[in-house]
Parts: C-alpha cells; sequence; structure tokens
C-alpha cells in the first residue's frame, strides 16, 4: 500500500485513523467546497456533506469493501456531488410538498437510505461501464438529456429514429445486467 | 425482450411523460393486462430514474431488507455517532477530541423536546371531520420517550420521524426493533404507533392498537388511547364510535382530554 493510494485512504477511513482522515480533509474539502457554493450551496453545506460521504464511507466498509475504478479523489468528489445533489431534491421536494415541515434534518434513517441510495447508483454506473463502447457513449449523452437530435449530430447516426431505436436497447441491455447482480436485490426496497 | 417499434415509442413516451391523457390510459390498461411488459417497464424507469443526471433516486426504509437494518444499525450506534461528532470537528479544522456521551443525550434530550403540529381550528357550518380531527390532534402533549426517562437512540429516532410527520418511516422503525423494546415500553410505542396508522389513513389498524388495555394498569396511557382511539374514528368519520367514546370521557372530570372531550361532542350535535 503506498500513501496517497485508494487503499491508504480507504484503510485510513476504515480503521478511522486521524492522520489519513486529517489527509482527506486537507486534500479533497476544498474542491467539494467551491462545487456546492457554485451550485446553490454555502461553506456550511459543503462541510455537511462531506462528513456525512466519510461517515457514509465507514459505515460501508464496516460490513464490505468499497469498489473504486477511479482515482480516490474522482470518487469522493462524485460521492459528495451525488450527496449534495440529493440534498437539493429534498430541500425542493419538501418545498413543494409541505413549506410548513422542516425535513431538512439528517437522522439516522436518512443516512441509512443515502449510503443504499449511493451503493445502488455506484452499481448501476458500474454496469454502463460494462456494455459496448457504443452503449455506454449513448446511453451518457441520454442521461445528460440530450435529444435524440443532438445526439445523432454528435454521434453521427443517420436518423433519429435509428439513435431511439439504439438507446432502447442498450437500456433494455443495461436493465438486464442490473438486474443479473447479486448486489442488486440487496440494494433495493420491496 | 423484442418489442414492436410500436410498443418501444410508447414506453419511450411514457418513461418521458409525454403520452396524452388518452394514450397514457391506453398504455396502463396495457400494463395491467401485461405482467412481463410491465416490469420490463418498471426496470427501463427505475434505470432512468437512477442515472439521469438532474434528479435523485430516493428509496425507502425497507425492514425486509438486511442490509438497511445494518446500516440503520451503525448510525445509531453511540461509538459511531461519536466518530461522526470526530468529523465535524475535523471539518472545522478542530482537533480530534474524546467525545462525551452525556453531550450526546443532552442534546439528544434537546431534539426529543422540539416538537411540531399546532393547528388552529377554524369554525365552520358544516362539519369538516378531518379539520375538526387536525385541530385536537396535538402532538405536543404526548410525553415524549426521554421525559419517560427513556435515553435510547432508537426511541429518539421514533420520535424525531414521528415529529416531522415522516409516518411511513416511524412504522418502518418501530417494526424494526419491536421485538427488542422492553414490555413495559410497548404502551407508549403503541400510543405513537396508533397516531402514525391514523395518519396514514390505516384506521383498522390504529382502532386495534388504540384499544388495547395496557396490560400495566397505566391509567393515563388507558386514557390517552382512549383520546385518541376517539380522534382516529373522527378521523375516519366514523362517528357514532367517535361520539360514544366522547361520551365515557366527558363523564369523568379527571379524564385525559375531558374538556375538549365535551368540545367535540357539542360540535358534533
Amino acid at each position: 500500500m503506498q500513501k496517497f493510494d485508494n487503499e491508504y485512504y480507504l484503510n485510513g477511513i476504515k480503521a478511522r485513523d486521524n492522520e489519513v482522515l486529517t489527509s482527506i480533509y486537507k486534500e479533497f474539502l476544498g474542491a467539494v467546497t467551491s462545487f456546492v457554493i457554485k451550485n446553490k450551496g454555502q461553506q456550511e453545506d459543503a462541510k455537511d456533506i462531506f462528513n456525512k460521504v466519510i461517515y457514509q464511507f465507514t459505515a460501508r466498509l464496516e460490513r464490505d469493501t468499497i469498489e473504486i475504478n477511479s482515482k480516490f479523489e474522482a470518487y469522493i468528489f462524485t460521492a459528495c456531488k451525488n450527496m449534495w445533489r440529493r440534498e437539493l431534491m429534498k430541500m425542493e421536494r419538501s418545498r413543494v410538498t409541505n413549506s410548513n415541515i422542516k425535513e431538512l434534518y439528517y437522522d439516522e434513517s436518512d443516512l441509512t437510505m443515502a449510503t443504499l441510495e449511493q451503493e445502488r447508483w455506484e452499481l448501476f454506473n458500474q454496469k454502463v461501464l460494462e456494455l459496448s463502447e457504443n452503449c455506454n457513449k449513448i446511453l451518457t449523452l441520454f442521461f445528460q438529456k440530450l435529444s435524440s437530435k443532438e445526439i445523432m449530430i454528435q454521434l453521427e447516426y443517420g436518423s433519429e429514429v435509428t439513435v431511439r431505436q439504439r438507446i432502447f436497447k442498450c437500456k433494455t441491455k443495461l436493465a438486464e445486467l442490473i438486474k443479473g447482480d447479486n448486489r442488486y436485490n440487496e440494494l433495493m426496497s420491496n | 425482450m423484442d418489442y414492436s417499434e410500436d410498443i418501444q415509442k410508447q414506453i419511450e413516451a411514457y418513461l418521458l411523460g409525454t403520452l396524452s391523457e388518452v394514450e397514457l390510459q391506453q398504455f396502463e390498461a396495457l400494463l395491467e393486462e401485461d405482467n412481463s411488459l410491465a416490469t420490463f417497464v418498471g426496470n427501463l424507469k427505475e434505470v432512468n430514474e437512477v442515472l439521469q443526471n438532474d434528479s435523485w433516486a430516493f428509496s425507502d426504509l425497507d425492514i425486509n431488507n438486511p442490509k438497511t437494518k445494518e446500516y440503520l444499525d451503525f448510525y445509531l450506534d453511540d461509538k459511531n455517532k461519536a466518530f461522526y461528532n470526530q468529523l465535524k470537528d475535523l471539518s472545522n479544522g478542530k482537533e480530534k477530541k474524546k467525545f462525551n456521551i452525556r453531550t450526546l443525550w443532552q442534546v439528544a434530550s434537546v431534539a426529543a423536546l422540539i416538537v411540531i403540529g399546532i393547528f388552529i381550528f377554524k369554525p365552520s357550518n358544516s362539519i369538516d371531520y378531518n379539520q375538526l380531527y387536525s385541530s385536537y390532534m396535538n402532538v405536543d402533549e404526548i410525553p415524549s420517550f426521554t421525559e419517560r426517562g427513556i435515553n435510547d437512540s432508537v426511541f429518539a429516532l421514533i420520535e424525531k420521524n414521528f415529529n416531522a410527520k415522516n409516518y411511513s418511516q416511524t412504522i418502518e422503525i418501530i417494526s424494526m426493533y419491536e421485538t427488542n423494546f422492553p414490555p413495559e415500553k410497548t404502551d407508549f410505542i403503541n400510543i405513537y404507533k396508533g397516531i402514525t396508522y391514523t395518519e396514514l389513513g390505516r384506521y383498522d389498524e390504529a382502532t386495534s392498537l388504540l384499544s388495547e388495555e395496557s396490560v400495566f394498569s397505566e391509567s393515563l396511557y388507558n386514557q390517552m388511547s382512549q383520546w385518541f382511539l376517539a380522534l382516529n374514528y373522527l378521523k375516519a368519520e366514523k362517528i357514532a364510535e367517535a361520539k360514544q367514546i366522547l361520551k365515557e370521557i366527558a363523564k369523568n372530570k379527571q379524564h385525559y382530554k375531558f374538556e375538549e372531550a365535551r368540545a367535540i361532542l357539542k360540535k358534533l350535535d
């Protein structure tokens, strides 16, 4: 294990090693803070989601390993982005459903759900990487909400119909891969 | 699974929410008839919900999922909560410090005492039973677990969800842990659970729970459950049953909610 590789960080979090944790905060909190501030948040929000993400990793590492296909820096940044997106959606839902009730507290049940949702998100994304390169590209654009026409132009397809058919086939394959993974059932609520 | 071009178009339009009202009705009828199509569409819908970049797919607590219970246990553990506080200190640039468990309970006690739900009743000519129910359903007056000397993370979590009106979650958490509850605590858990069922519109389950006599002969509990049973009947619009219980309550000046029972009876008559 080399200092500052993925294993170093994950083992440090699992062991709750103060030195490793301090270096994680020092190295990575800044980028997350910039992202949150640019996206309707404040410094305190950034700290909050960063703490939650590290805490979430600790919970996951207690029972299992975490599979990371990128650098730890990118991984933690994505997990924080997801957590912040989740918070923004929660605020929005709370505003729409009942403005009188303050639901934006964090509690253990919410942390539990956030952890399972993040794991599910990772599983689904891992499965996208198992698809062909072509499917991977077209679905990435589709989930970024590009129109069939935009995808047609960008990936040089002959027609929008072909794009739609291709998306349909790729999504069907993706759903099969996801359902076929043993981890899927663990992460889904009935 | 191979579907015709036409069905594929319909599925995509359904997932994008672009079907007209008539088309939507027709497609939903098709889904009801064809289970395998319904499963297929459900799978694609889930893929969309989880992976689209501009939203987040929320899930629900599921007591049948062992992983859910494991994580919840982890987050309820005091040692882990102490670690979480250390993380907060780190994010604020503070040194690692020893965690004081008393502080946690002080914070938890304050949190447990934060209550919501003050409703103001506005009189009207015709009786709106739901509004009448809301105006008398005041969760502020239910003794908190902490007030009853129960300092436990699970109870605090139940109370927090209950006070925040997260009723589905309240039921899930109670169901997850109720086999571990000490028998003498089940009375007050039943009050929380009963009210939660009422709020969720599960009136029969609420009736069954709130009709149970305490095995510990705690009169306050029995009186409270009677009151909440009457409110349950009121919300369920079972007015005869509600009146019967309210009349019982109104017979005894010492009874919990004696005045309120009389006031409701006046409105119902």
